[in-house]
């Protein structure tokens, strides 16, 4: 009897030590990390999430279920193990031996710009008979940037041409004299304190300095992105962020200095978009970010209040002002031409193609150039 | 159009096989039992062929099997089973083993109509334990009844217990298996190499701790009646009737002196020598495994398996990927200086308040709003808490008081 009864007590201790042991250890030494491949893609390419599941202990996980919760505008390809609602649910199956790594790549579809972070996930593993769930939370620090979306080389020549045009117009009349461009022959219409005495003297005609004219190459973008809710709306707005990406880093790649001012809000610092002066190329993935990251939304200050704002800050400087609102609304146009003051402006206007004419705004202004955009 | 051979897992056909045999040994002990009252005498010897003979209900057992499996036509089936039925005649030569046999063509018959997959007679269950006492405690009280009933019942709930348990275990797995099928790049083939090599060691091991002693024992209970009044009743405990011993030999032990084993010592030193065999056999266990283990490692460092690239961790990587172990800054059991103490007052009052235990990586103040903590009993624990934590100098005696 003595040994029928340590035989069961033997059971129940293995049975017992062998839970505890799990229920201890299961979780030391396993790392779960869930990255995106890439920092950013652009809105419509394709990227990949990277699950890495280490085990780096003399103890199996027979079964081992990783889920996470992702934004549902990254869109997996496979959708088996994903319930989408108000975002992507997802569950992952792996099974891990004793010293492991496991890496799983997922392809996904980035389908709409944003900012997206991954930070919490969930692990359930079984115990070593499998009767027994453990559950354990690992908290995440990943982030991916969905740029807003390239536009084509014929959608932007337009605007940019207009933009370009009149860049070139103030560059006439206002040169920095800080900025030395080259010499050249003396002409007539030429002020004499133009003329360089030491070169004119060093080759016998008279000679005269080219200046830059940086400083009136300034750019001030304004970009409307309230309201949000009806497909045609998020599509403007998503156009009117494109568009003022890629006439930045054009700008910028053209040597300009732009600032681009916005009533969205950052959805990390909460704050409304101010770039603040951008100049060179190696700004725009900057720029680009910064846009990625602002949301629309249908309680946004008006854009109004930030053509007022803006023209309480300005001083004299001689910054051209381009202006991208799908608004329709007359209202906007004397507050825009004001902040313009004597100089040209753009007003880079996003539209429903389908929009009635009656609806369209017919209002036409000396000063502000207004180009339509048919969406 | 070509029609590929479905591979059959042999977890399951182990499963079936399984199921066969629990329907066998449950009802063998009890057809050793009937024959055992049926004839007038019968040996130890007798008892135990009777036992392995039962087993031959096995044939029956798989042929109805068969028969539910592979006869779609009901009627083909009843013919069949009327066959089976007859078969324990010429298998036994006694119809002992008929009613068994017909209840259990009967449930499947019963399963087919409802349309169940399982009877229940294909499917050991930890309960069907109970089964096996019957012989063995009819054994105590029947004194005609040889008692190696006791040690063989002893042995078949063991078996019987390692089929339900490597049964339970196959179907903890394919029921995971099952319910998961739709899961895209699920690794089941590797789930089920793990999950299956874990059962195996564990039955390994179960039966390493339980059959050598199980089949070593000596178990044998009787029921004595007490002794009448008017007469003495003799002892019934075979043990306990002495054998006739001769005067020689009992003069040269009454010269000896008295040497008899303590038997608490004897039983400490049984379980100690077990102790040690159970030691040995885990280790032999283990070793096996570590050994398969590393062997395997040395052949493949890395492999993909459904979209999943798997590395095995080299032990010289190991060091890199392993992260220093964190040890954790509590005050030790015999610390009870005012910082302990308020340090211990607070890891109490977090534990308590809290649905779940804050995560390591939280501060005070996190671990608090975690736990809702909030009023001013709160805020002084928090005060008292950053001072023992933090501070240079800990808190003081008069600390405590606040508390």
């Amino acid at each position: 009897m003595v040994t029928i009864l340590i035989l069961l007590l033997l059971l129940a201790a293995i049975f017992l030590a062998q839970k505890y042991i799990f229920r201890s250890r299961w979780n030391k030494n396993l790392d779960i990390q869930i990255a995106f491949d890439r920092e950013y893609v652009f809105c419509g390419e394709d990227a990949n999430l990277v699950e890495t599941i280490v085990n780096n202990k003399y103890l199996p996980l027979p079964v081992l279920e990783v889920g996470f919760d992702m934004s549902r505008w990254l869109a997996f390809r496979d959708e088996e193990n994903s319930t989408v609602s108000d975002m992507t649910y997802r569950r992952d199956i792996f099974t891990a031996s004793v010293k492991q790594r496991i890496t799983r790549t997922l392809p996904f579809k980035a389908k709409k710009r944003g900012y997206y972070r991954i930070q919490s996930t969930t692990v359930t593993s079984h115990d070593l008979l499998m009767s027994e769930k453990l559950v354990a939370h690992i908290p995440q620090t990943s982030e991916f940037f969905v740029l807003p979306a390239h536009l084509s080389v014929s959608q932007i020549r337009i605007p940019y041409s207009k933009i370009m045009g009149m860049l070139v117009s103030r560059r006439r009349v206002y040169d920095d004299p800080f900025e030395f461009a080259g010499i050249r022959d003396y002409r007539r219409t030429d002020p004499m304190k133009h003329i360089n005495w030491k070169a004119s003297a060093r080759s016998g005609s008279l000679l005269v300095n080219q200046h830059e004219s940086t400083l009136s190459q300034k750019v001030v973008l304004l970009l409307d992105s309230s309201g949000t809710g009806s497909s045609i709306t998020d599509a403007l707005n998503e156009v009117s962020i494109s568009i003022a990406a890629e006439l930045c880093e054009r700008m910028l790649a053209d040597g300009i200095s732009v600032t681009i001012l916005g009533n969205g809000l950052d959805v990390l610092t909460g704050k409304a978009l101010n770039t603040g002066e951008l100049s060179g190329r190696s700004t725009a993935l900057y720029m680009r970010k910064l846009l990625a990251r602002i949301t629309c939304r249908n309680d946004l200050p008006p854009m109004l209040d930030l053509l007022q704002a803006a023209r309480e800050h300005s001083g004299k400087e001689n910054n051209l002002y381009i202006l991208i609102s799908k608004e329709q609304k007359t209202r906007l146009l004397p507050a825009f031409e004001a902040l313009a003051g004597e100089h040209e402006a753009i007003w880079i206007l996003p539209e429903d193609r389908n929009m009635p004419e009656r609806n369209k705004m017919t209002d036409t202004s000396k000063r502000v150039e207004i180009v339509r955009w048919s969406v | 159009m070509k029609i590929k051979n479905r591979q059959i897992p042999i977890r399951h056909l182990l499963s079936v096989v399984i199921g066969w045999i629990h329907c066998a040994m449950i009802c063998s002990p009890i057809y050793a039992l009937i024959l055992n009252f049926t004839n007038q005498e019968v040996s130890r010897e007798t008892v135990i062929q009777n036992h392995l003979r039962g087993l031959f209900i096995f044939i029956p057992v798989v042929l109805s099997w068969l028969a539910i499996r592979y006869l779609r036509n009901i009627l083909l089936y009843l013919l069949a089973s009327i066959v089976i039925c007859a078969l324990p005649l010429f298998l036994f030569g006694t119809p002992v083993m008929i009613p068994p046999v017909v209840l259990l063509c009967f449930l499947r018959f019963y399963n087919r109509l409802l349309g169940e997959k399982h009877s229940l007679l294909d499917n050991p269950a930890y309960p069907a334990l109970a089964a096996f006492l019957i012989p063995a405690v009819t054994s105590i009280f029947v004194e005609r009844l040889d008692g190696v009933y006791q040690h063989l019942a002893l042995l078949y709930m063991a078996v019987y217990f390692l089929l339900c348990f490597i049964h339970h275990g196959i179907e903890r797995i394919d029921g995971y298996i099952d319910v998961n099928q739709n899961m895209r790049n699920m690794p089941a083939r590797r789930i089920v190499r793990i999950s299956t090599s874990i059962l195996g060691a564990a039955f390994v091991l179960f039966a390493l701790i339980l059959l050598p002693p199980l089949i070593g024992s000596d178990v044998e209970l009787r029921y004595t009646p007490p002794p009448a009044a008017e007469s003495q009743a003799e002892t019934v405990l075979p043990s306990a009737s002495p054998e006739p011993v001769e005067e020689e030999e009992e003069e040269e032990l009454q010269m000896l002196p008295d040497v008899k084993p303590n038997p608490v010592m004897t039983a400490i030193m049984h379980i100690v020598e077990y102790a040690i065999l159970i030691a040995v056999a885990v280790g032999a266990v283990f070793g096996v495994i570590y050994g398969a283990l590393r062997l395997s490692r040395s052949f493949s460092k890395s492999f993909h398996d459904r979209g999943d690239f798997v590395e095995n961790l080299q032990d010289d990587q190991l060091e890199a990927v392993h992260e220093a172990p964190r040890v954790r800054d509590r005050p030790r059991f015999l610390d009870r200086s005012p910082n302990a103490t308020i340090r211990r007052k607070y890891r109490r009052t977090i534990l308590r308040a809290a649905k779940e235990p804050p995560q390591p990586w939280m501060s005070p103040s996190e671990a608090e709003a975690h736990a809702k903590l909030t009023g001013d009993a709160a805020e002084r624990l928090h005060r008292l808490y950053e001072k023992a934590r933090y501070s240079p100098d800990g808190c003081a005696k008069q600390d405590l008081s606040e508390l």
